[in-house]
């Protein structure tokens, strides 16, 4: 007979350590039956990101950390998922049936409880000061990596504010190329029927000519990219890939699959762009500054994120796009556990939540955990420039290296920022 | 004290009952404060200014956090667990614990001993978690993926090699900064691919690990020119056109874990060399013609196969209803 103290086999004991982990919300136990154990599967391999950014503040209470039985709940319902310990807002009717895919942070916090230096921050890992502009993490790949299609701009954004994602100082070609309505496709790319090929070169030509006429007087850096955005622009049109922007040709059970209104229209959109090897696509979705009302807005709100964000990890998963392509959702900061007297919720960077799918994430896990009314992390804080930081490890963006502003200060991708590398398989 | 832990579950054994596991928080709790917190606890559980060796035994995450990153409870393991074995030591042992004072008695020990044999289990009990940061994961050093195991000790490609491989379609670049491994592209999809574009990557066939042709029209003489390529982990054929024969004239590859056939004419008669691949992992098959059967079969031969064929998209939402 075996003697009691025999020691258990290294899977069995991994489990217990697990599992005694998981009991505390440390980490948790990925489903038995995924094969993404360490060394197993490819690990990071991420060149391509989708940006969800919900604009305004979202409630981290009201969707990814929900504290079932606190009094700062309010009326939000919980449900739980295939995993244990992970429990979502039950406005997230669909995603719940994702969390194979996704991570979630829990633990992320903020110095900034204003919108737009919070928004500032999370794009840029900086606060704005003095002149600087400092570049979104869209615009460092765009830098860094390049363009992966010949044709097509590497950064899109689409219902994105236009103070979100920026080139920074950086070359100009490295801003997103903005779109409004996601539905219309790209304005002003199709050349009006009366300018045929020829005087389309014409007129070209007469623009470069204008071009190098300023650039050899003031040798600026501003009309050599403006030269490029044009140039970039007529390759564009003449581009057949320019039916990326197109979302015609996708079934109409799928439209509605995402989600008829512009952030699920928007997330459709993001689906085709990085399919055509766009690297990197932000989404906005705004509403989610609700000093009033939090609960009847949310349960509008929440439900369209779910079936948008639900449905572009179904489509990237069926399509293969998910092992390259990194999705994440985030906001410039949670908001306040305690429910003002207006049934809203106020700012708060102390705690809020994020979630990451795709590009070498392993599913099924939480990193960090808030207490019992989600007013104070208690386990693995991530600052804004750490979460920056692990997106760009992902990535494959170097984090150490340095570049230099054209006044010659230098900076680095997020800025002091240090991965969470334990949320990649 | 070993012996005592052994006759309790003896005698439990002897009266055909389970024996009674141990309870953390009423039973293991109360000797870890008596003769441990003072110097291993917050101040305000009677510890010192810095808990001792950095480790704290007021909480459970803490407790799981060891000493500045060594582990001292190995769950089910005693003897791996630096928690019970220090008390266990003999009582004119240099590091025995407690340092000072008196020590543990011996069922206090073996009770320990027998709560980490029964997988130290917390019950209900946190305790203190303020200020605490636990690395998860594997360490940074250590290889945590295939990418990385696969890159271990290899030598890079020339320049030359790269280059030559390259030609005047193909992208190819480190799959990671540093790595050695190779990732390659034809961004050009319009400039569509020959026998010679896949016949050069001969000359970096052994860093080759994500190889991708989506988009490009795949013919069976084409792809026939695939050289073998034995770090091949990654191939992504999604809309290409592929048919089985196609598939078919691919040379074998060991390490191949994920294979992206989307919207492809391949079929049932795919299977098979599907299964060939004998390291397969992750199959994207949704709209090719490889029915259902096709799919059970794949999965009956590979238990650990992950089949993505059939998505699952959310309902349409009613409009809000007023
Ligand atoms: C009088 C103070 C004191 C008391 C009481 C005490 N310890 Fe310690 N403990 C120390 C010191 C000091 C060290 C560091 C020893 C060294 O590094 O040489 C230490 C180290 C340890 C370590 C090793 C940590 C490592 O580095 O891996 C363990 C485990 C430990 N103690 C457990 C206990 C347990 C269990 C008790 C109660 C039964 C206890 N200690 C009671 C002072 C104390």
């Amino acid at each position: 007979m075996q003697p009691p103290s025999q020691p258990l086999d290294p899977s069995r004991r991994r489990f217990l350590t697990e599992a005694a982990r998981s009991f505390l919300g440390l980490s948790l136990l990925p489903l038995q039956s995924w094969p993404k154990l360490p060394g197993d599967l490819p690990g990071p391999q991420a060149r391509k990101m989708i940006f969800l950014y919900m604009n305004g503040g979202m409630s981290h209470l009201d969707t990814l950390d929900p504290k079932p039985g606190a009094a700062t709940q309010g009326e939000t319902e919980v449900l739980g998922t295939k995993v244990d310990g992970i429990q979502l807002s039950a406005h997230f009717q669909n995603l719940v049936g994702h969390v194979d895919k996704f991570a979630l942070i829990r633990s992320l916090h903020s110095t900034q409880g204003a919108h737009a230096t919070g928004r500032y921050f999370l794009h840029t890992s900086f606060l704005q000061r003095g002149t600087i502009r400092h570049p979104s993490l869209g615009a460092w790949l765009s830098k860094i990596d390049g363009p992966l299609h010949p044709n097509l701009p590497a950064h899109v954004a689409v219902n994105a504010g236009n103070d979100t994602a920026s080139a920074g100082f950086l070359s100009a070609r490295h801003n997103p190329l903005p779109i409004g309505d996601p539905g219309s496709g790209l304005q002003h790319s199709r050349r009006p029927n009366h300018v045929d090929d020829q005087r389309a070169a014409r007129r070209l030509d007469r623009l470069q000519a204008m071009n190098q006429k300023l650039a050899k007087q003031g040798q600026n850096a501003g009309t050599a990219a403006y030269a490029q955005a044009y140039e970039q622009a007529l390759k564009l049109m003449q581009s057949r890939d320019l039916q990326a922007f197109q979302l015609d040709s996708e079934p109409q059970w799928l439209k509605e699959a995402y989600g008829q209104g512009r952030f699920g229209q928007g997330c459709l959109l993001a689906r085709r762009l990085v399919e055509h090897d766009v690297r990197f696509v932000e989404v906005g979705l705004g509403g989610w500054d609700t000093h009033n009302d939090n609960f009847d807005r949310l349960a509008e709100l929440v439900p369209e994120l779910d079936q948008a964000l639900s449905a572009l990890l179904a489509d990237l998963q069926a399509r293969g796009l998910l092992e390259e392509t990194l999705v994440v959702l985030a906001s410039e900061f949670g908001r306040t556990p305690k429910i003002n007297d207006r049934t809203g919720r106020d700012h708060f960077p102390q705690a809020f939540s994020a979630l990451l799918a795709g590009g070498g994430i392993r599913g099924g896990q939480v990193h960090g955990q808030t207490d019992a009314t989600g007013e104070n992390i208690v386990a693995d804080p991530v600052s804004i420039p750490d979460f920056n930081a692990t997106l760009a490890y992902g990535l494959g963006l170097p984090l150490e290296k340095e570049y230099f502003s054209p006044s010659g200060r230098p900076f680095r991708v997020a800025d002091k920022g240090r991965p969470v590398r334990s949320l990649f398989a | 004290m070993i012996s005592l832990c052994w006759l309790g579950l003896f005698a439990g054994f002897n009266l055909g009952q389970e024996p009674e596991p141990v309870d953390f928080a009423s039973q293991v709790l109360p000797i870890l404060k008596q003769h441990c917190f003072s110097c291993h606890a917050s101040e305000s559980l009677g510890g010192p200014k810095k808990a001792k060796a950095g480790l704290r035994l007021d909480g459970a995450g803490w407790i799981l956090a060891g000493a500045k990153g060594d582990q001292v409870l190995v769950p089910g393991k005693p003897e791996e667990s630096s928690l019970w074995s220090m008390m266990a030591l003999p009582a004119d042992d240099p590091d025995i614990m407690p340092a000072k004072g008196d020590p543990a008695s011996a069922e206090e020990i073996a009770l320990i001993r027998q709560w980490i044999e029964e997988g130290a289990s917390f019950g209900d009990w946190r305790g203190e978690a303020g200020g605490l940061t636990i690395r998860k994961g594997p360490a940074p050093d250590q290889p945590v993926s295939v990418m990385e195991r696969m890159a271990k000790n290899l030598e890079p490609a020339s320049q030359a090699q790269i280059k030559k491989a390259a030609g005047d379609k193909a992208r190819i670049t480190p799959v990671r900064p540093g790595s050695p491994l190779l990732h390659v592209e034809f961004p050009h999809k319009d400039r569509g691919l020959n026998k010679n574009d896949l016949q050069r990557l001969q000359s970096i066939a052994p860093w080759v690990a994500i190889l991708d042709l989506s988009r490009l029209p795949l013919k069976e003489e084409v792809l026939g020119q695939l050289p073998k390529l034995p770090r091949l982990i990654r191939l992504e054929m999604r809309s290409t056109g592929l048919d089985d024969r196609g598939l078919a004239a691919l040379p074998p590859l060991a390490e191949l874990r994920v294979c992206n056939l989307f919207g492809n004419p391949i079929g049932n008669a795919s299977v098979k060399k599907l299964l060939s691949f004998p390291q397969l992992r992750v199959l994207y098959l949704w709209k090719t013609e490889i029915t259902e059967a096709g799919v059970d079969s794949l999965r009956k031969d590979r238990a650990k196969l992950q089949v993505h064929w059939n998505p699952k998209f959310p309902a349409p939402r009613n409009p809000a209803s007023d």
